[in-house]
């Protein structure tokens, strides 16, 4: 079923961009996947690809969001796991699990991510108008990547913001590794 | 012209800068008492090539410089101007001047310097003064007229006869031939045309007044003459300036000046009256539109050329004493440059299209024509802020871009690689068009073509970036003589290996540690002349440059003949800096005696000098050859000089690694970091001080790191103690870390993390295996730093305690004997 529906998004991204004035006015598009039940969304713009999940490389003491690199012809990309990014539970990966592919614009030339998300939904024309900003939950949540909160069909959707996601800075601090395997080796 | 030329200026800049590199190595080749001809003509061809670019591309400032520069390398390539010791110094600060002034105009900013006038007056003192010696010693004396040799400027009038054409004369040729002689500075035209109904197409109604500096007599001028004689009216006359002082002098009146009652015509004619004004330039650029002129106020600056018998500074500062405090005043003595620059096309200087400039007698009545000196229309020297401002600071710098300079070969070889791996693919694809089992020899073999053209190509390709060393040697000639000569060191440098290749970007990283280096050589290594010689060595001292290939690496040395590094004062200061302590000082090797200066902040100038010692340590050239993967070694004796070995990789795109597991995981350590391999057997293994475990190799210790504990990942079993150990080498400590299991050896490609990841400690990149999965390759410097300050200290205390025993050892053995 999730294959079936990432084709479908395939097709729009295709519509997207044969008429890239479409999403040019005040009507962005958003590429929203699933989950756990919530409805996310990204512009679409930024979506470079969609893919099965592959195994990706470890890194050393990544953070448990950073699922690795993958080599995506060539390129080396890292992925990240939205539900733990998220601090939901983890789903187990399966050959059908879905990988989008983002890549950014910044000050330092395009930057390109990988997201593990549980399926892809639709495609929306949203206005910037109609969106939300997202309310403040305290510290329950991390509301950082959240760009805003929109109503479809009586559906929320949850924009999020790319740029947050891509320059993700939450990583440990390596040195307190550090401090703690010294401190180890002297007991 | 339609073109916009400014699409070739990187062009031009590029080139320039390289004819730079030409004349400076030329130039340091130049050996005065012996010129070979080939060397000068490589300077002068640079320095014209440069000259002829910048006018092209309006650069009039680099134009303007070159010129005079190439004028006096023409005398010199001609066997007219000898060259001595002073002249090669000055060539090379010309160079200099115009590196700085290509910088400058590349940014978009006027290219004049305070440098390039300094230089342009000392060309101009060297045209005139120091070539009359020469001439005279050169020239035979009875050939030769006193009059003839006592200048180098000539005047010369031209009238042709009107039929002169009908001749079959060409005044134009002469001109030419005049121009051969020398360079003519200036050349008035004089038109006298009749009415248009009465004009003849072949009759000549031009005469020319000419200023030629030339080193020649008048014989050689009557000479081009020769066919003319008879039909022209000639006048050759030299021009003798030499016993006048000249001045410049630059007068900008404030624009109340003349409500003050101080007219500026009436300074000027008091001016005339104590010598003899040669040229005027008025600044315009001041001069509001028609409406906002106000009559009673002055819009006007001049720069005026002086010249007099007798006048003071006093003298002229007294014409203008009234008005001083009212204006913008500066006078300057051009004694010692007779003349300036002269007549260049001024297409594209704003300011001096505005500047007008006009003849004295216009100026004033009182004015006499002037004899015996031709006035010599002066470009300004001085600034005009209001003009040229806005221009320069309008234009954006313009954005450097790298290239590469690729020889024709090389690129010759890729396109044959890429022919045949198209003949290869094309043969391929037949195959698969009716493919049977019969034909599977076939397809194997052209499997195996393809796979020995990709490898090829990659050969090629790389070979693109590959550069020979002498793209970062070439500069130390220049540096090493201007430092040695600033230090009153004598210094012979020696280079060999110029041509091993190296990748570009390589090159580009080593160049700055490889000048600090060369510099500390020349300031801390090589001593005094005086010293030498007390120490019974040769007054020069050689330092020598190297450069080879080893099993993959390139191999850099930076060896000196001098004193040698200073123990005991490395030591002390260590002591003094806090980086080791009183202890362990004494038992510390000569070769760790010698590392410390490899510590960040560590000097052993006493004194700061002119050339190092400035705090940019070693700790930073040992810091940038690590980034490169390279390794940096230092070996010396007292007295008899230090050797400093740069080891690099060829290149950082590819390295050659050994594979590794750990757990389900693939890693890759360069294969230049690696020792040894061995099994971690038990019985070697030894805690220190209850947490660090070292193993004893041979007579060694070294630390162990677990990787699977470093990066926290599983390993195959929780005890390490019989799995395999690498050692590897990582800033001259041996490291053991324990692996799973090695697998192949193979290049790899480099590819970055930073790109859309970040930095990852102990991870110095990834790449990519046959099976398209991704593998990191290790950092072994980060992972030694991750895996802890302790197993640094537990190291140093092993040292300590090793070095003890020895200590003990000796001691007991001395009480022995």
């Amino acid at each position: 079923m999730q294959t079936q529906q990432s084709v479908s998004v395939e097709s729009a991204v295709m519509q997207v961009g044969e008429t890239p004035e479409a999403g040019k006015s005040t009507n962005n598009q958003y590429l929203t996947f699933i989950m756990a039940n919530e409805e996310y969304g990204v512009d679409i713009l930024c979506v470079q690809e969609i893919r099965g999940w592959e195994s990706a490389t470890p890194l050393p003491n990544a953070p448990p969001h950073i699922k690795g690199v993958i080599n995506l012809r060539g390129t080396i990309v890292p992925i990240i796991d939205l539900r733990q990014c998220f601090g939901l539970n983890g789903i187990e990966y399966t050959p059908v699990t879905v990988v989008i592919v983002l890549k950014v614009q910044t000050s330092d030339g395009s930057r390109t991510m990988g997201i593990v998300v549980d399926a892809v939904s639709d495609v929306y024309s949203l206005s910037e108008n109609d969106m939300r900003s997202a309310p403040d939950l305290g510290n329950a949540v991390n509301t950082d990547f959240i760009r805003g909160l929109v109503n479809v069909d009586e559906k929320m959707v949850i924009l999020l913001d790319i740029d947050k996601l891509l320059t993700l800075d939450d990583i440990p601090n390596l040195s307190s590794i550090a401090d703690k395997l010294s401190a180890e080796s002297i007991n | 012209m339609g073109i916009d030329l400014s699409q070739f200026h990187q062009v031009f800049f590029e080139e320039s800068i390289e004819g730079l590199d030409v004349m400076e190595s030329a130039l340091m080749e130049l050996d005065p008492s012996n010129i070979d001809s080939e060397t000068i003509n490589a300077i002068f061809r640079a320095a014209h090539s440069i000259k002829g670019g910048s006018a092209t591309f309006g650069f009039t400032s680099i134009s303007e410089f070159t010129h005079d520069l190439e004028t006096i390398l023409d005398q010199v390539r001609s066997g007219n101007r000898e060259v001595k010791g002073e002249d090669i110094n000055l060539y090379l600060q010309s160079v200099d001047c115009m590196r700085e002034m290509l910088a400058l105009l590349q940014a978009g900013e006027d290219g004049n310097t305070e440098l390039s006038a300094q230089l342009k007056s000392q060309f101009t003192k060297m045209l005139n003064g120091e070539s009359l010696d020469i001439e005279e010693e050169n020239q035979e004396p009875a050939a030769v007229q006193p009059t003839d040799t006592a200048s180098t400027l000539w005047h010369i009038t031209f009238n042709p006869a009107p039929d002169l054409f009908r001749t079959g004369n060409d005044p134009f040729r002469i001109i030419r031939e005049l121009d051969d002689l020398g360079e003519i500075k200036e050349s008035n035209c004089q038109i006298d045309l009749p009415d248009l109904t009465s004009m003849e197409p072949d009759v000549c109604y031009m005469s020319w007044a000419l200023v030629l500096e030339a080193n020649c007599t008048t014989d050689d001028i009557n000479d081009v003459f020769e066919w003319v004689e008879d039909d022209a009216e000639i006048h050759i006359e030299p021009v003798n300036n030499t016993d006048k002082t000249r001045w410049k002098i630059a007068f900008g009146p404030d624009k109340e000046i003349l409500r003050t009652g101080n007219e500026p015509v009436r300074l000027f004619s008091a001016l005339e009256e104590i010598g003899e004004i040669e040229s005027v330039q008025v600044d315009l650029s001041k001069l509001p539109s028609l409406v906002d002129i106000e009559p009673e106020q002055c819009f006007l600056s001049w720069v005026i050329h002086f010249s007099s018998d007798d006048a003071t500074e006093e003298l002229i500062e007294e014409v203008f004493e009234w008005v001083v405090d009212e204006s913008d005043f500066k006078i300057s003595k051009l004694s010692e440059q007779a003349k300036e620059e002269t007549s260049e096309p001024q297409a594209t200087d704003l300011s001096a299209t505005q500047a007008d400039t006009v003849k004295p007698a216009s100026l004033s009545n009182v004015a006499k024509p002037p004899s015996n000196v031709h006035p010599i229309p002066v470009k300004s020297q001085a600034p005009q802020p209001a003009a040229s401002t806005p221009s320069s600071s309008s234009k954006k710098p313009a954005g450097e871009t790298s290239s590469i300079r690729v020889g024709i070969d090389k690129v010759d070889n890729l396109i044959n690689m890429v022919g045949e791996l198209v003949i290869t693919q094309s043969m391929l694809g037949q195959l698969g068009n009716d493919f049977d089992l019969n034909k599977l020899p076939q397809l194997l073999e052209g499997l195996s073509q393809l796979e020995q053209n990709t490898r090829e190509l990659q050969e090629s390709v790389m070979q693109i970036r590959m550069l020979p060393i002498s793209f970062a040697f070439s500069r130390f000639p220049r540096m090493v003589r201007d430092l040695g000569q600033s230090l009153g060191k004598s210094v012979n440098l020696q280079m060999f290996g110029e041509q091993t290749e190296l990748d570009k970007t390589v090159m580009e990283k080593i160049g700055d540690p490889l000048v600090h280096l060369v510099r500390n050589a020349v300031d801390h290594g090589i001593e005094s002349p005086q010293e030498r010689l007390a120490k019974g060595k040769s007054e020069t001292g050689t330092i020598t440059l190297d450069a080879y290939h080893q099993s993959g690496n390139v191999v850099i040395e930076i060896i000196d003949d001098g004193k040698g590094l200073d123990r005991d004062k490395i030591i002390s200061k260590a002591i003094e800096k806090g980086i080791i302590s009183d202890n362990e000082a004494e038992y510390l090797s000569n070769e760790q005696a010698y590392d410390l200066i490899f510590q960040p902040g560590f000097s052993t100038a006493t004194v700061v000098s002119d050339v190092s010692g400035r705090g940019v340590g070693m700790d930073v050239v040992k810091k940038n050859i690590q980034s490169l993967n390279g390794v940096v070694e230092l070996t010396s004796e007292p007295n008899k000089g230090s050797k400093i070995t740069i080891r690099l990789p060829l290149t950082l795109a590819i390295l050659d690694g050994q594979l590794i597991r750990v757990g389900k995981n693939t890693y890759i350590f360069p294969l230049v970091s690696i020792v040894e391999s061995l099994q971690c057997r038990k019985e070697f293994i030894s805690k220190v001080a209850g947490g660090c475990n070292v193993f004893r190799l041979r007579d060694d210790y070294v630390p162990i790191i677990e990787l699977s504990k470093t990066f926290s990942v599983k390993a195959d079993s929780e005890d390490f103690e019989e799995s395999l150990m690498v050692v590897v080498e990582s800033d001259g400590e041996k490291v053991g870390i324990v692996v799973d299991e090695l697998l192949a050896q193979q290049q790899v490609v480099i590819k970055s993390l930073e790109q859309n990841y970040r930095r990852v400690d102990g991870i110095s990149g990834a790449t990519i295996l046959g099976d398209g999965t991704v593998a990191l390759i290790l950092d072994i410097p980060g992972i030694v730093k991750l895996a802890g300050d302790a197993y640094r200290k537990a190291q140093q205390y092993t040292n300590s305690m090793i070095a003890q025993n020895n200590a003990m050892l000796t001691g007991s053995g001395r009480a022995l004997g």
